[in-house]
């Protein structure tokens, strides 16, 4: 894995190593060549211990701690209080956030079609994508309202102040 | 009041967000530390057995837990002293 990256190191501008689930083999081979890692994690009980354990062993191996992408949010579960927020998610994980990805069903349909759902211009997750890969490259990106109480705020604050830039 | 507003709105007592968050907090300081609940007492008996030999403390109420800041494990001892050992053993 090292020296494939190394050969690919020259010509490519990013290399993405895509691990398999677990911290068996395929994560330890996944991450041997890499200079850093995006953790992905839904916002499920189990999903954000395996994230933990995972930004545990990228310690361990001096390759962490990564950037923390939260995928498959429900921002109507969110605002009912039955799924972890991304302020949540980030105490627990102290980590620093690099994506939202909003839970979307052209995902679904851009990857039955063969088509990447980040070249979707009406994808939001796509959008999400795109911004991901602008935080990559070192832009400033802020993160839309995905979560229920700023929705909420920025509704509350459009019908306070309708023109107003809040 | 709020029990009220809740049951309105559907929310049958509290959030499942907060349980699973609550949840995280404990299964997560002892993933990291790996620490179970056993080591943990057997830490508790040791840290009374050493704190005895000089004052007195009631092994009922000392407390042994494990908590995060940021990303890393604190182990925290409440070890309450007995009143009757306030004034030190030693002045005698």
């Amino acid at each position: 894995m090292i020296r494939l990256c190394d050969e690919l190191r020259p010509e490519m501008d990013w290399i993405l190593i895509d691990s398999p689930a677990g911290i068996e083999r395929g994560f330890r081979n996944a991450i041997a060549a890499s200079d850093t890692a995006l953790i992905v994690t839904n916002p499920e009980v189990s999903a954000v211990r395996d994230a933990d354990r995972i930004i545990g062993l990228l310690e361990a191996e001096q390759k962490g701690p990564g950037k923390l992408i939260i995928n498959r949010i429900k921002p109507e579960l969110v605002e009912r209080g039955d799924m972890l927020d991304t302020a949540d998610v980030l105490e627990i994980l102290a980590v620093d956030l690099i994506g939202l990805i909003p839970e979307d069903e052209t995902v679904l349909i851009s990857t039955n079609r063969g088509n990447p759902a980040a070249l979707d211009p009406k994808s939001k997750a796509g959008q999400a994508f795109r911004d991901i890969a602008r935080r990559l490259m070192g832009e400033d990106v802020p993160f839309p309202p995905l979560n229920g109480t700023e929705s909420l705020k920025h509704r509350l604050s459009r019908l306070i102040h309708p023109k107003g830039a809040a | 009041m709020s029990g009220i507003f809740d049951r309105l709105t559907g929310h049958g007592g509290r959030s499942s967000a907060k349980a699973a968050k609550e949840r995280l907090i404990v299964v997560l300081s002892h993933d990291r530390a790996d620490i179970g609940p056993g080591l943990l007492e057997t830490i508790k008996q040791e840290i009374v057995r050493v704190i005895s030999e000089h004052i007195d403390v009631d092994p009922a109420t000392v407390q042994v837990s494990l908590f995060s800041e940021g990303r890393e494990q604190h182990l925290k001892a409440d070890i309450p002293i007995s009143a009757a050992s306030s004034r030190r053993k030693r002045a005698l």
